[in-house]
């Protein structure tokens, strides 16, 4: 199991405190701002063993980021949870976590994807 | 000569007897014409009703559409004849003859265009073009707003000479009048639609993401060890307040949904599940929230059913939220939940100072707050139960309250259970 977790938010306070809560409880955080460079990071190298991926973001946003890693074999595998204000908005397919983020509930579902 | 001095020098002459009828219709196309929000249909509303009021064999509507800085003119509506009729010209310059329409200027009126100043020389139809209706009495008013935008302009025809007179033009130039406040009109509640819009997109994104920002930090903080108590209760309150802040922005998001054009009320997906659970998890939740004081609860029944888990959450909450804040401190807040006969009852509870009377009657109504009972712990919009009770209506269910001083003061939810 990989203890690692991409974190996908325009908001950058919203990922540097995820990355801060992440990595006490062990956690390797990579982070990127929308979909496009998490695109990247997936595709570069060592893949996570979860995404949590916000919907509305500039240059390319959730749905598009889903839409192409829907369609990819290797990346369709990675567990993923949606973390969104706009929870009505998601796609039926998917995890959702409303935000603002309940911790217990997100550590429980990267518990899961990653192992304790 | 200009068309106007063309017209009036035959008035005498032609005008011929007019009545009340056309004054009732003017009237009754006012009035639809103020009830209308739709552009497309204020135009046609417009245009067929003034084609019939002037006896004209057709008539159109020409709108002005903005092109890239330059104004152009596209047909619109048609009145009287089959649109095709228009096929020949549907984007028509502006010609000595349509300038003035065109440039909002003044009323155009002739007896007979073919005689008029100027008709055939314009390129490139050089007078109707091939196949157009024939056209001698020629009536154009232009409608424009009172900020001096031109709107469009209406054109009605008819194949005689000397059909319109100076009556159909102060009728119509009336009517253009109030078709053109209409329009404004709806304009400014697209506007407001569009406005409408963008701060639901402010609220829902915007807004929420910098508290999501604080509730992560805060939570990751409280999970220190080694914490000092002072510390503990510091993180403690800015928890509340960015919970009671998103609570409060989650309001506003309901309730401009709730009153936009298009709303027929808050949007529910219901699933099976037990209301005491989803009533359990809000009760245990608030006991964080509000460690000092007592909420007793009271489940008769598995209150199996269909509901949208999340609005039901939130009703819960902002009832027993409401009684916690409007409670005697010392008293426990009372929360009962049973079922009889395919439907689930409720009861929220506690004893304090009571809700008066009058002030029961708009209860639900957003914005409203008993004003007497408010203390330095009730801060919010006032919109907590106006939000409850619409997802109470959404379940097709009814809520009231009874205050009373001998009682204290009760709120009562009946929701049909569905098919499970």
């Amino acid at each position: 199991m990989k203890r690692s977790v991409l974190v996908v938010d325009d908001e950058e306070d919203v990922r540097e405190a995820l990355r801060d809560l992440l990595e006490q409880y062990g956690y390797k955080v990579l982070a990127a701002p929308n979909g496009r460079e998490a695109l990247n990071i997936l595709r570069g190298g060592d893949p996570p063993g979860f995404v949590l991926l916000d919907l509305i973001m500039p240059v390319m946003n959730g749905w598009e980021f889903l839409d192409i890693v829907s369609r990819d074999k290797e990346l369709s595998r990675i567990p993923l949870s949606i973390s969104t204000s706009t929870p009505d908005q998601a796609p039926s397919d998917h995890d959702v976590i409303p935000k603002p983020i309940d911790v217990d509930v997100l550590l429980e579902r990267i518990r899961i994807a990653c192992g304790a | 000569m200009n068309s106007r001095d063309l017209s009036l020098s035959r008035r005498a002459d032609r005008e011929p007897a007019r009545g009340e009828p056309r004054i009732a219709a003017l009237l009754r196309t006012s009035c639809a014409l103020a009830a209308e929000l739709d552009f497309d249909r204020l135009v046609k509303i417009l245009t067929d009703e003034a084609t019939a009021l002037c006896r004209a064999q057709f008539g159109a509507f020409f709108c002005n559409v903005k092109a890239d800085g330059s104004e152009a003119y596209a047909l619109h509506t048609v009145s009287g004849v089959d649109r095709s009729a228009f096929a020949g010209f549907p984007m028509p310059t502006k010609t000595a003859i349509f300038a003035p329409t065109f440039d909002g200027q003044h009323v155009v009126r002739f007896d007979d265009v073919t005689q008029a100043p100027g008709y055939g020389r314009n390129p490139p139809h050089k007078g109707m073009p091939a196949g157009h209706l024939a056209v001698r009495s020629y009536l154009a008013i232009p409608v424009v707003a009172r900020d001096g935008e031109v709107i469009g302009g209406l054109f009605f025809g008819h194949s005689q000479a000397g059909v319109f007179h100076t009556e159909d033009e102060e009728l119509l130039t009336a009517l253009a009048a109030q078709a053109a406040v209409a329009i404004e009109r709806e304009r400014a509640g697209e506007a407001r639609e569009r406005f409408r819009r963008l701060f639901l997109s402010m609220l829902g994104h915007d807004l929420r993401n910098p508290l999501g920002a604080i509730a992560i930090s805060t939570q990751m903080l409280q999970r220190l060890p080694d914490m000092p108590e002072q510390s503990r209760a510091g993180l403690q309150r800015i928890r509340r307040g960015t919970e009671r802040m998103t609570r409060m922005v989650q309001q506003l998001l309901d309730f401009a949904r709730l009153r936009s054009l298009d709303s027929s009320g808050i949007p529910v997906e219901r699933q099976s599940g037990d209301l005491d659970s989803i009533c359990r998890e809000v009760v245990e939740e608030l006991r964080t929230s509000y460690p000092d004081r007592r909420i007793e609860e009271e489940y008769e029944d598995h209150c199996s059913g269909r509901w949208d888990r999340d609005r039901m959450a939130q009703a819960f909450s902002n009832l027993v939220e409401n009684a916690l804040n409007h409670g005697k401190p010392d008293t426990p807040v009372h929360v009962r939940l049973w079922r009889r006969n395919g439907i689930v009852c409720g009861e929220v509870h506690n004893q304090g100072e009571i809700i008066p009377p009058a002030a029961i009657e708009d209860l639900f109504d957003p914005f409203r707050r008993v004003q007497a009972a408010r203390t330095a712990k009730t801060q919010g919009l006032g919109l907590g139960l106006f939000i409850t009770h619409q997802i109470v209506l959404a379940h097709g269910g009814t809520l009231f309250v009874v205050s009373s001083e001998d009682s204290g003061t009760t709120f009562r939810l009946s929701l049909p259970a569905e098919s499970e």
